[in-house]
């Protein structure tokens, strides 16, 4: 969320315009309403569960030829998981309303909800670790003491080297097999449909340090030079972490009201997509004590069987990128470029700003 | 409980999430890990759908307590078991306005040390 600065001003001059317009300025700040929120949560959250897992951040849209228009994004994500024995298995329940609203409804850039109630069965393959003796875990526990008494001194680095002796897993696969429904609309309604869905997760993590499979970690290898050149890695070491993660399936879209389509089309026949997302997070480097996140979102949506009518009005596929830089101390840059199903047109937006949680006060 | 260098399990939580899992950076020291939020850890992007924040929450909560059991030989208190402990766990991972010290108390929670002869 942008913060907005308001120079300071002696009150006693202001005119009756000014002192609108300052109106104005305060009304339409998000921040005002954030800070609202915040404390209408904290006082209630922990009466009523719901609020817990219900995010509301107002914040400003800002769309290609448009002036700023305040709105919110909304979010209730809840999930109920049971794992199987020495977790090899998990199954989760989980139900996600999110969605971003604009005041005035033609400035949203991103104008999709999405309801969606979430099936999942998950495979762990891997991740295999010895169990340590209690001799081990003595000389483990006493390590870690060691570590964080001795942090920026010489000796940490060895300190950490000989921890790693008492800690290995091997490699993990993760597969979720997902079967969801959603319903999705823009925030008007005048365009909605019902989608159930088949859909598969993918992840790695290359938890064994002494195998080479970091090294497939391709996408992070520009990320690893930056942490080299600035001097927050001492090697050039791709993360075992920050894998990409693929989620893609088919989803059996029931169009339920959809101006779009019905201009093109004149029944409105069910229809069957393919859905494909990849997404990545790395560290990209450390500056004056700051964190820097790097963070991309890739989505893309396809029409399987589209007609020549919907392909020619541009509404067979949707593809949607998002990346930002985001600074531990809140500062951020971001840019995003596509539309997501229900856009109209592809928009480009780039942001630059801070961001803050109000939900953790105490 | 407070996020201090005292406590054996804040020492544990911190440690595990940066060397063994990698979610914090080598360069952040001890006493300013407690107050990073789960979308200031690697595995949580706030760019992605929530279908991939679950994953990754379940693959990292899955990790760390296969850690905790066997590397520092945990075991789980009386009112949870592996199920629930890893409920628990995916519960504070997926929301991004949890600290690492909150995670931390969760773990003292669910987790007993070790009982030494």
């Amino acid at each position: 969320m942008a913060l907005q600065f308001a120079h300071a001003q002696d009150s006693t001059s202001l005119s009756a315009n000014d002192f609108r317009k300052k109106l104005k300025e305060v009304i339409n700040n998000p921040d005002l309403y954030n800070d609202a929120f915040a404390k209408l949560r904290s006082a209630l959250v922990n009466k009523n569960n719901f609020l817990n897992d219900f995010d509301l951040k107002f914040k400003t849209f800002q769309t290609e030829g448009l002036p700023p228009s305040l709105g919110f994004e909304y979010k209730y994500d809840n999930s109920w998981t049971k794992v199987s024995k020495e977790a090899k298995f998990a199954r989760t329940f989980s139900i996600d309303l999110n969605g971003n609203v604009a005041f005035k409804h033609e400035h949203n850039p991103n104008d999709f909800l999405e309801s969606k109630a979430n099936y999942s069965f998950d495979w762990f393959v891997g991740g295999h670790i010895d169990k340590n003796t209690n001799a081990d875990v003595d000389s483990l526990e006493l390590i870690d003491s060691l570590i964080i008494e001795n942090q920026g001194k010489p000796a940490e680095a060895v300190l950490r080297e000989k921890r790693r002796e008492y800690v290995s897993m091997s490699n993990m696969f993760y597969l979720g097999l997902n079967a969801k429904a959603s319903y999705e609309s823009n925030q008007t309604f005048t365009q909605q449909q019902f989608a159930p869905g088949l859909l598969v997760n993918l992840g790695f993590k290359a938890w064994d340090r002494h195998s080479d499979a970091r090294w497939l970690n391709i996408p992070d290898y520009p990320f690893a030079l930056l942490r080299l050149i600035t001097g927050s890695s001492k090697d050039f070491m791709p993360s075992r972490a920050s894998f990409p993660s693929v989620l893609l399936g088919i989803d059996h879209v029931i169009p339920t009201d959809d101006a779009l389509r019905k201009a093109v089309l004149t029944d409105m026949k069910a229809f069957e997509r393919f859905r494909f997302e990849a997404a990545f997070k790395t560290e990209a480097a450390v500056l004056d004590k700051q964190v820097i996140w790097f963070s991309a979102n890739y989505r893309w949506f396809r029409e399987l069987g589209a007609s020549k009518a919907i392909r020619e009005a541009d509404l067979a596929g949707y593809s949607y990128f998002t990346c930002n830089l985001a600074s531990s101390n809140g500062f951020f840059v971001s840019y995003t470029h596509g539309r997501l199903p229900f856009d109209v047109k592809a928009n480009s937006t780039y942001g630059l700003g801070f961001v803050y949680n109000l939900g953790t006060w105490k | 409980m407070a996020w201090t260098k005292q406590s054996k399990t804040c020492r544990t939580v911190y440690l595990v999430l940066q060397e063994d899992l990698e979610q914090i950076s080598q360069t952040v020291e001890f006493e300013p890990a407690g107050a990073l939020t789960m979308d200031q850890l690697q595995f949580y992007s706030t760019a992605a759908s929530s279908g991939i924040v679950d994953a990754e929450a379940k693959i990292i909560a899955v990790s760390y307590d296969r850690i905790l059991v066997n590397s520092y030989r945990r075991s789980y208190k009386a009112t949870f078991d592996q199920q629930s402990a890893v409920a628990a766990l995916v519960e504070i991972l997926k929301d991004k306005e949890k600290t690492v010290e909150d995670l931390s108390d969760t773990t003292g929670q669910i987790y007993a040390e070790r009982r030494t002869a």
